[in-house]
């Protein structure tokens, strides 16, 4: 199956089967370096990847469904400037997953702060506690996680709007 | 290079007409409904996987689907329609067990990915949600084909063998899912462990209820074995109902035995840390009623708070 798809804003048309997971495809037809899991349905959560701005475990999408869709991958994300917000946000909590997971939890939290940078509610902090156990790696525990992604917020409201100012 | 040998054709139908035309092309083959893929991307043996060439028809484009609708009696979802975006839309109508139910399943980023339909529909487990929604008596659309394409509402529990095992017609598409707008004095839900990664040891219970004067009325209660099936019986259903409240030591043995007798029946043997998981919960569920009713005045119109 002919399957056309936009990676990191490289626009790719591939052959190849179309139940094909999105994990495996990422691996071995791009060879992208930070989706290195294939827990076989196992959901270790090590595998996600930005579907439309969406975090998705890549493992549960197959291959037809992203035909015309736009992936960003953590090899992407991390030449962006939205990725200095939560990199720094680590930093400054003292936080260190390991090289497994790190790829996941920075593209989970990125999905996550786009569902609230716009808005000025607060987190729900069961959902992102919920979210946090969706990554099985014991690196990191989940109230770790919730910290990192309300800095990251933080940094990220607080960069626009200091754009949003330059501007005006 | 030759992997396209082995790939499965896809069908992305964009409305019914298109999904019927569709049907009646592959009349012989049993295509395979494809909706959000969670629980059959999750199987180890998916991918690679040893079938032949397959049609897969994917119900995603299916706009028909993906409609909802609410009015005062009920909220009816098309068979595409996201869990999430279920809770989302009637976070302030419907049943807060239907809500707990759900925010329980998964986290966001999957429920994002899990349809009302597909889950609905599991054949190798079976989910709390369609559990809950069988204690709720919600109702669903089946379409089939017979000369032309027929549809017809059926209660939930319909679709379901008495152990929970999944019996509509072949070729058969479920279509949408009606639920009655109504509350209760007393709900309850509680789930052990993932279905999704470790469904032979995890369960779930839920329980409905109305109170009358100290005792209970009404009462729905259901156990969800999601490897197995459902524990669910009017008989079951009757002894909850008859209950005086606080529940007595004697009467939660006697309802405790009958569930278990009635696993052993339908079941045969269960893993123990199952076993001990359903105790628990049952316990926990007990206990909970108790608390909760020590609280409640009877004045009419007043709800349990919890």
């Amino acid at each position: 199956m002919r399957i056309e798809l936009t990676v990191d804003g490289k626009y790719l048309a591939l052959s190849l089967s179309s139940d094909k997971p999105l994990n495996l495809l990422l691996q071995d037809d791009l060879e992208i370096r930070s989706v290195t899991s294939h827990c076989n349905g196992e959901l270790c959560g090590n595998c996600i990847v930005l579907l439309e701005g969406k975090a998705v475990l890549s493992c549960l999408v197959p291959a037809f469904e992203v035909r015309g869709r736009t992936i960003v991958t953590f090899d992407g994300f991390s030449r962006t400037r939205d990725y200095r917000d939560i990199e720094r946000a680590f930093s400054s909590c003292a936080v260190n997953p390991c090289d497994n997971c790190y790829a996941s939890r920075v593209l989970l939290i990125e999905s996550i702060i786009r569902r609230y940078e716009s808005t000025i509610n607060d987190f729900d902090e069961a959902e992102i506690l919920q979210e946090a156990e969706l990554i099985r790696c014991p690196c990191l525990d989940s109230r770790s996680f919730l910290t990192v992604a309300r800095e990251s917020l933080f940094n990220r409201r607080k960069r626009k709007n200091v754009r949003r100012t330059q501007i005006s | 290079m030759y992997v396209e040998l082995r790939s499965p054709n896809i069908h992305e139908p964009e409305n019914m007409a298109a999904y019927n035309n569709t049907i009646l092309n592959y009349r012989d083959t049993t295509p395979f409904l494809w909706a959000g893929g969670t629980e059959i991307m999750s199987q180890k043996d998916f991918y690679p996987a040893l079938r032949g060439n397959i049609e897969i028809i994917s119900l995603g484009k299916i706009e028909e689907l993906h409609h909802f609708l609410r009015n005062d009696r009920y909220a009816e979802f098309g068979a595409m329609v996201t869990i999430n975006e279920i809770a989302q839309a009637g976070k302030l109508v419907l049943p807060r067990i239907l809500l707990d139910t759900i925010n329980s399943t998964a986290c966001r980023t999957v429920r994002e990915r899990i349809t009302v339909g597909g889950s609905l529909c599991t054949k190798r487990f079976k989910t709390s949600l369609a559990s809950t929604l069988m204690i709720l008596d919600a109702a669903i659309e089946l379409r089939y084909m017979k000369k032309r394409m027929h549809s017809k509402w059926y209660q939930i529990s319909r679709i379901y063998d008495k152990n929970g095992k999944l019996d509509i017609p072949e070729g058969a598409l479920l279509s949408k899912v009606r639920i009655a707008i109504q509350q209760y004095d007393y709900q309850y839900y509680k789930t052990v462990g993932s279905p999704l990664s470790d469904p032979d040891n995890s369960l779930s219970v839920a329980l409905v209820a109305r109170f009358e004067q100290g005792s209970i009325s009404y009462a729905r209660v259901i156990f969800t074995l999601p490897s197995k099936g459902f524990i669910y019986s009017r008989d079951l259903d009757n002894l909850f109902t008859s209950i005086h409240l606080p529940v007595s030591i004697s009467r939660y043995a006697q309802v405790e035995s009958y569930v278990i007798d009635y696993i052993r029946e339908n079941f045969s043997e269960i893993p123990p840390l199952q076993e001990s998981r359903l105790r628990g919960c049952f316990h926990d569920m007990i206990r909970d009623m108790n608390e909760t009713v020590l609280c409640y005045t009877g004045t009419p119109g007043e709800r349990i708070q919890q």
